[in-house]
């Protein structure tokens, strides 16, 4: 048995390590394109070689201005822009908008985005505010539970949420302290329509 | 003649197992004595023997419990009540079931409900009607407004979930399990812990530490792209659709360096894990990092429901130590216990490990650890590299498993995890 886990766990990084350069398909049908279908490879727009051949950087920046990848704000605030001061960050809610999906679904993103956001700007000290952000979630995932008739499918809503939520360094640092702040919580899961208006 | 309420003075010799109470009052004495059960008084009683057995006395439409109490030897003694616990039939609805009562001996009556959630109240005791065997000496009383407090899951999430990620474990649970188990409602809450030390997230921001010092390579593209790590967190790095997967097919020709990058991070963080594993076995939680959330068990036990506990990976060892300091302070609280991913070496209750979980059998070759033996068997899924994690791996609900080694494929990891919970249901519901 020692030697057989051994050997799988060998395989197991052997393949992880082949794996590349593929579009992945496990069989789970992929969610909605998050934008224009355009995979280029970008238009080259000089190199730091002087062969005019685009770096890394530049091909994936031309994959954002192509669509084909979401464009995300990137910079050192913790909050990132949030012009209409819904409480979900500008590109976000722009991503949750391009979705194909149906209005409730798309609030109900919403809902779980500005769950996601609050918790990167909760007093880390206010042990009610805490335990108040980390409800949000119950009432978002109980809300995204209503309107997804696949729950798997809000699950992978809510993951790339969570992703574009602590996208820099320092929202990530932050998000980090949070949920250490968070660790011996506990949280009961609602009943009924918890959907926000 | 068919007494409404009194000592009959009865001599129930005839029916020797028939037996009870109807007080002036008119009601029975029940007790709510726990998961579906009831306990019955005799509160007077002639002999010193126990309630016997009771039996399932059912008719068309009809559910009636009948219970005994001793039998009389003819005198009449004022003397202290014994008690039975009786099992009541599920569902009972006023009109439908009842407790099939006999006075003969006894009287004395009362109801109680001492668990603010749970109440049985019977609603009237009616004469049986003339003709029947039992219409000169019994009396039926129905059940009402009967009411079950809830069967509560409690989740103890895996190794470094965020705590959205413990409520995605614990909502991709409520969506394979249900709200309810037959007539009991079955409430869900999470029971988060990321560190389990009180010292700090040493492990956690070596994992971090992992990512952001390989992020410098390929000219740091990966420094502020902290999406990929999440993803890679969370197991769903190639998951179909995912921030990386898109990169990585976008990129096309370019793609294939930072494909592997974000595998060998990948596998940098897998080997980060168990070593966190590894490090949280030397040094396992104790009470203390646990003693908020007993409270909250405690107090829930406290409210009358019983437990069934679903733990992962590294939740394990805080769900043993849950489970014991329950059983010390609520010992009639009903418990049972599923362990996914045990990284724990004992367990209270039936657990499930995948032969392609990389963490949990890493630990065999990381110091030796004692761990779960293997009991399901799975093909590789590239959705889930590292077989671990609750939701890709164990709640998956479209790959084929097996429960034999080298055996063909009779299950699914999502139909095997919910045979365990409902396993554990039952177990509360009938101990």
């Amino acid at each position: 048995m020692h030697a057989r886990v051994a050997s799988a766990t060998v395989v197991v990084a052997v393949v992880l390590a082949a794996c590349g350069g593929h579009s992945s398909d496990s069989g789970v049908a992929p969610p909605a394109s998050q934008g224009p279908g355009a995979t280029g490879t970008g238009t080259s727009t000089g190199s730091d070689t002087g062969t005019g051949t685009p770096t890394l950087r530049e091909r994936i920046a031309a994959l954002e201005r192509s669509g084909a990848y979401p464009t995300l704000d990137r910079s050192t605030d913790i909050a990132g822009p949030d012009t209409n001061s819904n409480g979900v960050r500008d590109d976000i809610e722009a991503w949750i908008q391009t979705q194909p999906l149906n209005d409730a679904q798309k609030k109900a993103l919403m809902q779980d985005a500005r769950a996601t956001q609050r918790t990167l700007l909760v007093d880390l000290n206010d042990k009610a505010a805490l335990q108040k952000a980390g409800e949000g979630f119950g009432a978002s995932f109980n809300c995204g539970m209503m309107q997804f008739p696949e729950y798997s499918d809000f699950s992978k809503f809510a993951g790339k949420i969570e992703a574009m939520t602590a996208n820099t360094r320092q929202r990530a640092e932050r998000y980090m302290r949070y949920n250490a702040a968070r660790s011996g919580s506990s949280t009961r899961s609602p009943d009924g329509d918890t959907c926000e208006p | 003649m068919c007494p409404k309420s009194g000592y009959s003075g009865v001599n129930n010799t005839s029916n020797p197992t028939i037996a009870f109470v109807s007080a002036p009052s008119g009601k029975p004495y029940v007790e709510y004595g726990g998961t579906n059960r009831a306990r019955v008084y005799c509160p007077q009683i002639v002999t010193d023997t126990y309630l016997q057995s009771g039996a399932v006395v059912t008719s068309p439409g009809l559910q009636q419990y009948v219970f005994d109490c001793p039998r009389g030897d003819g005198g009449h003694r004022q003397g202290s009540s014994i008690s039975r616990y009786i099992s009541l039939p599920k569902g009972l609805v006023d009109s439908q079931a009842g407790i099939l009562i006999a006075w003969p001996y006894f009287n004395g009556v009362k109801v109680e409900s001492p668990s603010p959630t749970a109440q049985y109240d019977f609603a009237r005791c009616e004469c049986l009607a003339e003709g029947s065997i039992y219409s000169e000496k019994y009396q039926r009383c129905f059940i009402k407004n009967t009411k079950f407090p809830p069967i509560v899951l409690g989740f103890f999430n895996g190794v470094w979930n965020t705590e959205k990620q413990a409520e995605d474990g614990l909502n991709a649970l409520k969506s394979v399990v249900g709200s309810t188990h037959g007539d009991r409602p079955i409430r869900y809450e999470k029971f988060y812990n990321q560190t389990g030390r009180s010292t700090g997230n040493t492990e956690a921001q070596d994992i971090a530490e992992t990512f952001i010092q390989r992020s410098t390579e390929l000219d740091g593209v990966l420094a502020d792209r902290w999406e990929h790590y999440w993803e890679m967190l969370s197991g769903r790095h190639r998951l179909a659709g995912s921030f990386t997967e898109r990169l990585v097919s976008g990129l096309h020709d370019g793609g294939e360096a930072f494909s592997q990058l974000i595998d060998s991070i990948a596998s940098s963080m897998l080997a980060g894990f168990v070593k966190g594993l590894a490090s949280l076995l030397s040094n396992p939680p104790t009470a203390v990092d646990m003693a908020d959330h007993l409270s909250r068990l405690q107090a829930i036990a406290d409210e009358g429901s019983d437990f069934v506990l679903v733990a992962h990976s590294q939740g394990n060892l805080f769900v043993n130590l849950a489970y014991d300091g329950l059983k010390k302070s609520h010992p009639a609280t009903l418990q049972a216990v599923v362990h996914v991913a045990p990284a724990s070496p004992t367990v209270r209750g039936m657990h499930v490990l995948s032969d392609l979980d990389a963490v949990i059998n890493g630990l065999r070759n990381f110091g030796s650890w004692t761990v779960q033996a293997i009991n399901l068997w799975l093909p590789f899924n590239k959705a889930d590299a590292s077989g671990h994690t609750l939701v890709g791996t164990y709640l998956n609900g479209q790959t084929l498993a097996s429960t034999t080694p080298n055996g063909p494929p009779d299950t699914t990891p999502r139909a095997h995890v919910k045979g365990l919970i409902v396993n554990a249901l039952n177990q509360v519901l009938a101990p």
